[in-house]
């Protein structure tokens, strides 16, 4: 299964090798026309006067327009593997389905079907989010009052999610490990302290995790 | 002076003047007078919030007063600096530009100029307030602004300041535009106008269908302030969104043409050669962007999972051909040119290579997957700071470089100038660059604290020490100001041997602009006159503009 972290460091890539290529391009264009054009160069010199190639500059456009043509087919296929992404996690019965709650000022994961819920320690501590490596999760965020963005920058994500109104995506966690997530719509006074922690852990471990919470819950 | 003024004392006269003057030269220079004062307002924000920044932990200013910071800061700046100085620009050049004695609507432009004063410090009141300012962002985000999460006063003053100023934003536009469309001078055709003249006829075409939603919006935000419900429910967040950006993307625009008309005039008269591609200018760009710009809105909602991500991706990196357009037929202007490095002109050279990082990283953002990461977080504030910044505010600076000594007769100092260019190129680079990494290793905008376990305290403070930077170079901007204001050195008609009608008036241009109009040939009637000069040999070629 892929996921977004992998994408985007593709498509990423992609994108920064044209931009820096047209970046050396047009500094050196400028370099070489603003230092062999100088007044002081030769000034008996008279400018040129020719003010328009039409042939040139239609030429030119369509070179433009196809850095845009294959700049948008590689985006729309990367768009079509990230949707793959929350189409395995609706449908398939591996998956698993977390429920973000989102309010002023934290975050509250609900473990669907199941009566597992993580919600922040005190003293503004970071909500533990527990999710299992490689396999598609379905989350559907909902917000308790104004906008907030789920935002997991190492795997390179984030979700706008809002009042009334359940908001459905589905992400993969490449690696095992403990990510920082945090809330990326400014939401008022305490925005800043608005954060979570994604610990990626390998299937069965996490399985584990679960069951031994469904059975602290269940007590 | 106009006759009825005349009559009263010269002091009380000449405030009176220029308060009520329907002068489009006057009410220009009130723009700027304003423009600066708030940009130099804005700025100190910039910097309060920048040395907060500077290491992990609240040292300097609270969460709460952070908040109002950078809500007023970019506010400032986009509404109250960089949309009034681009339409200063257009209200003072377009009318010189095109022949023309006067604005069209004298009137409506001066209610414009007071209702966008008006606006403003309505906006800026809020400071004033025991809640202080608005603190819901710039873009004053419902829910976020309704009443029960930001219930002070300062929200409802910001809400009606932006609705005011926007509609004297509006009038503005609509005398430009109609200034060009309308009022040019006999053989001054369409296809005649100078790059900078039609560079705002696609701006204010923008405007004149941008800044009226932002005006209804404002006022259907005040009402739900005190009623209910208008973005409630699950699409109501989203409308306010698509409205703000329906307003937004064309405006961004707004904040871009008028300064790479500026920068092509500059390019022009500093390589003694007439623009190159004129009509792939004026119509691939300028006509083309401005049509694009309507239809790339939805690219602000990439993370909301409710727009056409392929539609918006798409219309947004049509872009590039209309950006590319720009850059080849300004390029080619400098081509076989007779290139002067004047002040003016480094600044507009070095506005082509910054504001290519902001377009090159707006390619980047106009692409969803990777809009994922960026949107909101330092990237976006690194990206938009490089258009913005790194890019308008120099063109602005080319602009007023080159076009002081025809506002005021006299020139700015040269020296003073590059010793400024020096100072900004180096704060900025350093300030808005490194928000790229930051940004990328996942600080998200609009937080006042971070952890130092978070690692991006070493790039912050190099950013604080940036804007430090930056702060000098503007002093030294004043100081230039000061200098050349006090011990004015005569600028005469057309200093710099200008391509367009403006210089072909005294500096600064009486009331009625002209007192006779040059044969108009071309898009450079200026060049023209030099070219008949040389012909019948009462000039060097070696001298004269191609």
């Amino acid at each position: 299964m892929t996921n977004t972290r992998s994408q985007y460091d593709s498509l990423g890539t992609t994108y920064l090798i044209v931009a820096g290529i047209v970046f050396v391009i047009v500094v050196v264009a400028f370099a070489f026309v603003l230092i062999r054009y100088r007044a002081g160069r030769d000034p008996t010199r008279v400018p040129g006067e020719n003010e328009k190639h039409t042939l040139a500059e239609a030429a030119y456009v369509v070179v433009l327009i196809g850095v845009t043509v294959f700049l948008v087919t590689i985006t729309f296929k990367t768009l079509s593997r990230e949707d793959g992404i929350t189409r395995a996690a609706a449908n398939s019965p591996h998956s698993l389905r977390v429920r973000v709650i989102a309010a002023q000022w934290t975050w509250r994961f609900e473990y669907e079907g199941r009566p597992v819920v993580t919600v922040a320690p005190p003293q503004d501590k970071p909500t533990p989010l527990y999710v299992p490596v490689g396999r598609p999760i379905l989350f559907t965020g909902h917000s308790q009052d104004v906008l907030h963005q789920f935002w997991v920058p190492d795997v390179r994500f984030k979700r706008q999610i809002w009042p009334d109104h359940d908001e459905q995506w589905g992400m993969v966690f490449p690696s095992a490990g403990v990510f920082e997530g945090v809330c990326n719509w400014f939401c008022g006074l305490w925005h800043q302290n608005m954060r979570f922690d994604v610990i990626a852990l390998p299937g069965q471990r996490f399985d584990r995790w679960l069951s031994a919470q469904r059975r602290k819950a269940a007590r | 002076m106009s006759a009825a003024t005349a009559t009263l004392p010269e002091r009380r006269g000449r405030l009176l003047g220029a308060v009520i003057s329907t002068d489009h030269k006057s009410i220009a220079r009130g723009l700027l007078v304003v423009a600066l004062l708030m940009f130099l307002g804005g700025g100190v924000m910039a910097l309060l919030m920048r040395s907060e920044l500077a290491q992990p932990g609240l040292q300097v200013v609270s969460t709460g007063t952070y908040n109002a910071l950078f809500t007023m800061h970019g506010s400032t700046m986009i509404y109250a600096v960089v949309i009034p100085l681009a339409l200063a620009l257009g209200v003072y050049l377009v009318p010189l530009q095109v022949g023309a004695a006067q604005i069209a609507g004298p009137r409506v432009a001066l209610i414009g100029f007071w209702l966008f004063v008006l606006g403003a410090l309505t906006m800026e009141a809020g400071w004033l307030t025991n809640g202080g300012p608005g603190r819901a962002t710039w873009i004053g985000v419902a829910p976020l602004s309704e009443f029960q999460r930001t219930p002070n006063s300062g929200q409802d003053l910001w809400i009606l300041g932006v609705g005011v100023l926007s509609l004297g934003q509006w009038l503005l536009s609509l005398c430009v535009l109609f200034t060009a469309l309308r009022k040019r001078a006999p053989r001054m055709t369409l296809l005649r106008m100078a790059p900078f003249t039609w560079s705002m006829v696609g701006t204010t075409l923008m405007g004149v269908f941008a800044f009226p939603v932002l005006v209804v919006l404002m006022g259907l935000l005040w009402y739900d302030r005190r009623n209910c419900c208008l973005f409630d429910g699950p699409q109501g967040p989203l409308n306010y969104q698509h409205l703000f950006w329906f307003y937004g993307h064309p405006v961004v625009y707004v904040m871009f043409f008028p300064f790479v008309g500026a920068v092509a005039e500059v390019f022009s008269a500093f390589c003694r050669r007439r623009l190159f591609g004129y009509e792939f200018f004026v119509g691939a760009t300028i006509l083309t962007f401005a049509g694009l710009s309507m239809s790339v809105w939805g690219h602000h909602m990439f993370t909301t999972g409710r727009v056409d991500d392929r539609y918006f991706a798409l219309t947004s990196h049509m872009i590039i051909a209309a950006a590319g357009v720009e850059y080849f037929d300004i390029a080619l202007t400098a081509w076989r040119g007779k290139i002067r490095f004047t002040t003016a002109f480094l600044f507009a050279v070095t506005f082509m290579l910054q504001f290519l990082v902001g377009g090159l990283s707006g390619v980047w953002v106009a692409s969803p997957p990777l809009d994922f990461q960026a949107h909101n977080s330092y990237i976006v504030i690194a990206h938009f700071h490089y258009t913005l910044f790194a890019g308008s505010l120099f063109g602005a600076f080319a602009a007023i470089y080159y076009w002081f000594p025809k506002w005021t007769g006299a020139m700015l100092r040269e020296g003073l100038g590059k010793l400024q260019l020096v100072l900004m190129i180096i704060g900025t680079n350093i300030t808005f660059g490194l928000m790229f990494a930051v940004g990328e290793e996942g600080m998200p905008r609009r937080i006042a604290n971070y952890l130092p376990s978070d690692g991006w305290g070493t790039l912050n403070l190099l950013e604080t020490i940036g804007s430090g930077v930056i702060g000098l170079g503007i002093v030294v901007f004043l100081i230039n100001l000061v200098v050349s204001l006090r011990r004015r050195v005569p600028a005469g008609p057309d200093p710099w041997g200008g391509p367009s009608l403006e210089w072909a008036t005294t500096s600064p241009p009486p009331e009625h602009n002209f007192d006779a109009l040059p044969p108009i040939r071309t898009y450079a009637p200026l060049f023209d006159l030099a070219r008949d000069e040389v012909k019948a040999g009462r000039r060097r070629p070696e001298e004269a503009p191609a």
